[in-house]
């Protein structure tokens, strides 16, 4: 094996490469440095959580009660709120829990005004990073109802939280710095992180992708309108013909949920779903959920956020499809961290009162088993004598509050 | 692992600081060991695959070399073709051939039930197959043997090329493991900027196009005829630009080691005819199938006819090399056809004694490119569309449909206006006019000197421009090269 013969090569210094490296260090660092101002609310498509924390950032009120959660809260609360309410209710705009206000206020009295930060698919870490957001505008809740079932802790099709929807959006809004190691297990997911932490160019490409999208769209407009009289295109069509564009879109016309007629309950298993989903019980990603759990419940305390949390009903044909010592250990770990913070747990896991007349599937409640929930809960913080002390209060000070500025406002 | 993936932009530098590194003498052991992991890193069971058809061929193909007779040779050379063919068979046509075996046998009346079989096919298989097949024909007519097993190996295995091509020649690729390069900066700035526009090719164009593409084949009804003509087009660069891009960064990672691969593609869009379009396109596999399929049947001896016949199966087998589907091998038929069609236009224009000015007149180049391309586009609907049912709906929608809509030409005929995102579906037109331009525009830069050797500050320039915007508008779920299929 021999050399070839010495290729007239450049020197370094006349490398087209490395000079390409200088460039791009000093293009990122000079990104780093101008003051330029992206919308980190803003997203190439709305998904579920850029409608929840939109609505929070606009939203003028004061939210005393803060509500977290997977589907399991979801189905639950939009179906509860929209028979209690009698009206549909379109869950990209209403974050609201208001069955669960009413519910408090007629047992504490006071002012209750909760948001609803739940989300489908919510995992755990999902919910740590809601309610970081939710810090991380100024609006911090006095309470939070935090409604948990195993399926937040365990996903076989997930390796790792990160590969959540909703991680996408909520690591624009809040820092994920402290959680990373968490959040991305696998090396290259990891690498990804960092990558787009130290390079603006590709950490930011969303807001250019965004910016750019709206600038040629606005030039679309005016240069190529859409033709009259062309076949129309809604959303429907869009659903078929590009069935994986911005797949987890959501939609206003296609997120209402209109009032439960008892008279036509619908009832659909799922244990398909479930039996994929619970593959892998005990595996990391349960341990690493459970990390975070522990850092929801730490964040309570340090915050002063009354924490209450709910362990859901579920039927025992999605519970079968578990081990009974996982069950069994899972709501041990639960409440050991509970009481270790000072919060409330209230497992209704085995409630005997929740029937299948309550549930669209042996794992979602539906409306009616939504409004059974809430009374629950309520009524097992008010049996909680020192609890009930410190939710009464919350009610409380929040109306003191309001009259105040009511009053403010009339002088003014 | 692919090109464009997170994990190649840490073993690339990986490999290619340890290789540098490393001693001379270590160093195409490196490269097969990583060229071995890249490969394993997919499924590691099929590594035994590639390993067994190297060790295969190393030890039976000097046999065809040390036969004493022509006769013996032949037969020695037939065994090993047929060894490596079966080995294809079984991986990329079993199915297929179960599947046609029902068809036929189901015309009899002859029912019996067809057996599914999941065999997953192995990537680069259709590549380094032909790679070994090219290894032992060439021996047979008299080339050296290969008389190290590392080399052998890497030949097949070189993790650049592995997957798709270039489907590269024993005898340009052995010798320069023996004579490696020194390390020069030259290399590394020629790969890198070979790496960047194939990434740009594949993430930027031909990514963009898919979503169209993907969106206009699967849902026919709901575009008009001249829809599906702006769609095709998008289907002829997509397909061009992400297989041109997958060759760009094969080519540029394979001279960060020192290594020159051959190009596989030559502006095949300015080809003024059918016969000159296969020059240009795949040009490793076009020249493959010519000096192994197309010369050992007879080529152009034995007359017209016979001829013709070896055209039509040179490319017919040409189209099934590319999928185990019956529209793969009608697509074959189709170009072995425009083919004959050629050969038989230019027979009638030499006999008519038309003037050659005409013929050499650039409206007449440019009428034949425009021709050409539209009858390339033709055969990519058959090559694109699921399958036969789907491809024969297109095209009579641009054949039928797509004349009436240009005479009562109205702009709500086009559906890709309604669409406003993604962008790529209101864009489409100028995207197409820009694409078509810039054929004729690389072909006329790329005479110049200031183009293919520019200066350093131009050159950085383009290149910081590039990986700024693959940072920024890449999309983050690319799919695979379309060539990994094959």
């Amino acid at each position: 094996m021999i050399d070839s013969p010495p290729a007239k090569s450049p020197r370094i210094t006349d490398s087209a490469t490395v000079w390409t490296v200088a460039c791009l260090i000093m293009v990122n660092v000079i990104l780093n440095l101008t003051p330029i101002h992206f919308d980190n609310l803003a997203y190439p498509y709305k998904a579920w959580s850029w409608w929840c924390m939109n609505d929070l950032h606009k939203s003028d009120h004061s939210f005393n009660v803060a509500l977290l959660g997977s589907s399991l809260v979801v189905t639950a609360n939009s179906g509860c709120d929209a028979t209690f309410l009698n009206r549909t209710v379109n869950l990209t705009k209403h974050h609201r829990a208001s069955y669960l206000d009413y519910a408090l206020t007629s047992k504490f009295g006071g002012d209750y005004r909760t948001f609803n930060l739940a989300a489908p698919g919510q995992m755990v870490s999902d919910a740590y990073l809601s309610l970081k957001a939710m810090l991380s505008m100024g609006k911090r809740p006095e309470a939070l109802v935090y409604c948990v079932g195993p399926r937040d802790f365990i996903d076989a099709t997930l390796s790792s939280p990160s590969e959540t929807e909703l991680i996408g959006y909520l690591a624009r809004i809040v820092s994920v710095a402290e959680v990373a190691d968490d959040l991305y297990v696998e090396p290259f997911a990891r690498l990804n992180w960092w990558l787009r932490q130290s390079i603006p160019c590709y950490g930011r490409s969303a807001d250019f992708q965004i910016v750019t999208t709206n600038t040629v769209n606005q030039v679309l407009a005016r240069l190529a309108p859409r033709p009259d009289g062309g076949k129309p295109y809604a959303l429907p069509d869009r659903r078929r013909i590009l069935p994986d564009f911005n797949k987890a879109e959501t939609l206003p016309e296609i997120s209402l949920v209109h009032p439960i007629d008892p008279a036509s309950l619908s009832f659909a298993d799922n244990s398909g779903e479930y039996i994929e989903r619970y593959g892998n019980p005990t595996g990391s990603l349960y341990q690493t959920e459970r990390k975070f759990f522990d850092r929801i419940t730490d964040l309570c305390e340090q915050e002063d956020i009354k924490l209450v949390v709910v362990n859901m009903p579920l039927m025992a044909a999605n519970k079968e499809l578990l081990p009974a010592a996982f069950l069994t250990a899972y709501v041990s770990d639960l409440e050991k961290s509970c009481t270790k913070s000072g919060a409330l747990f209230l497992d209704f896991s085995n409630a005997k009162d929740f029937t299948q007349s309550d549930f669209q599937d042996p794992v979602h409640l539906n409306g009616i088993g939504g409004r059974k929930l809430y009374d629950r809960v309520v009524e097992s913080i008010r049996s909680n004598t020192a609890f009930a002390a410190k939710v009464a209060v919350i009610g409380a000070s929040s109306k003191r509050r309001t009259s105040l500025a009511g009053q403010a406002q009339i002088a003014h | 692992m692919l090109f464009n993936s997170l994990q190649y932009l840490v073993f690339l530098p990986a490999v290619l600081v340890l290789y540098w590194i490393a001693p001379r003498k270590l160093r195409a052991t490196l490269l097969l060991i990583a060229s071995y992991i890249f490969y394993m890193s997919w499924k590691p069971e099929y590594g035994l695959l590639i390993i067994g058809l190297t060790l295969g061929n190393f030890f039976l193909v000097p046999l065809i070399a040390t036969a004493r007779t022509p006769k013996a040779k032949k037969l020695r050379l037939s065994l090993v073709v047929a060894a490596n063919l079966i080995v294809l068979g079984v991986f990329k046509y079993a199915q297929f051939s179960l599947d046609v075996a029902h068809d036929v046998t189901k015309l009899l009346h002859i029912s019996w039930r067809e057996p599914t079989l999941s065999i997953i096919l192995p990537l680069g298989i259709s590549f380094f197959v032909f790679e070994f097949i090219h290894y032992a024909v060439e021996v047979y007519r008299g080339k050296p043997t290969v008389k190290s097993v590392i080399d052998l190996s890497l030949f097949a295995a070189f993790f650049p090329t592995q997957i798709a091509g270039p489907i590269k020649r024993y005898t340009d690729f052995v010798p320069q493991l023996k004579v490696l390069e020194r390390f020069s900066w030259q290399n590394v700035d020629d790969g890198i900027w070979l790496i960047l526009l194939g990434l740009f090719k594949k993430l930027i164009i031909a990514d963009n196009l898919a979503i169209v593409v993907q969106a206009g084949y699967a849902n026919v009804s709901d575009f008009s005829g001249l829809d599906l003509w702006l769609i095709t087009y998008a289907f002829a660069f997509q397909i061009f630009y992400d297989f041109a891009g997958y060759t760009d960064i094969a080519r540029g990672s394979a001279l960060l080691f020192g290594f020159k691969v051959p190009i596989n593609f030559n502006l095949p869009y300015l080809a003024a005819n059918v016969s000159d379009f296969w020059h240009r396109w795949h040009i490793s596999l076009s020249t493959w199938l010519r000096d192994y399929l197309y010369i050992p049947l007879g080529g152009s001896r034995g007359g017209r006819v016979l001829n013709y016949r070896n055209l039509m199966l040179t490319m017919a087998l040409g189209g099934l090399w590319h999928g185990a589907a019956m529209h793969f091998l009608i697509w074959g038929a189709y170009q072995g056809l425009l083919l004959i069609a050629h050969r038989e236009y230019s027979r009638i224009l030499n006999a008519i004694k038309i003037s050659r000015t005409l013929l050499s007149s650039d409206i007449y180049h440019v009428v034949s490119v425009i021709l050409t391309f539209h009858l390339v586009c033709v055969g990519w609907v058959l090559f694109r569309a699921d399958d036969m049912r789907s491809a024969t709906k297109i095209l009579r929608r641009l054949v039928v449909d797509a004349p009436k809509e240009i005479f009562n030409f109205d702009w709500s005929h086009l559906y890709t206006l309604q669409i406003r995102e993604p962008l790529v579906f209101p864009m489409l037109s100028v995207i197409i006019l820009a694409l078509l331009l810039a054929q004729p525009l690389v072909a006329w830069a790329s005479t110049k000197n200031s183009y293919k050797n520019p200066p350093l500050l131009v050159r950085v320039a383009c290149m910081t421009a590039l990986v700024c915007l693959l940072l920024a508008f890449s999309t983050n779920s690319s799919p695979n090269f379309i060539y990994f299929q094959f």
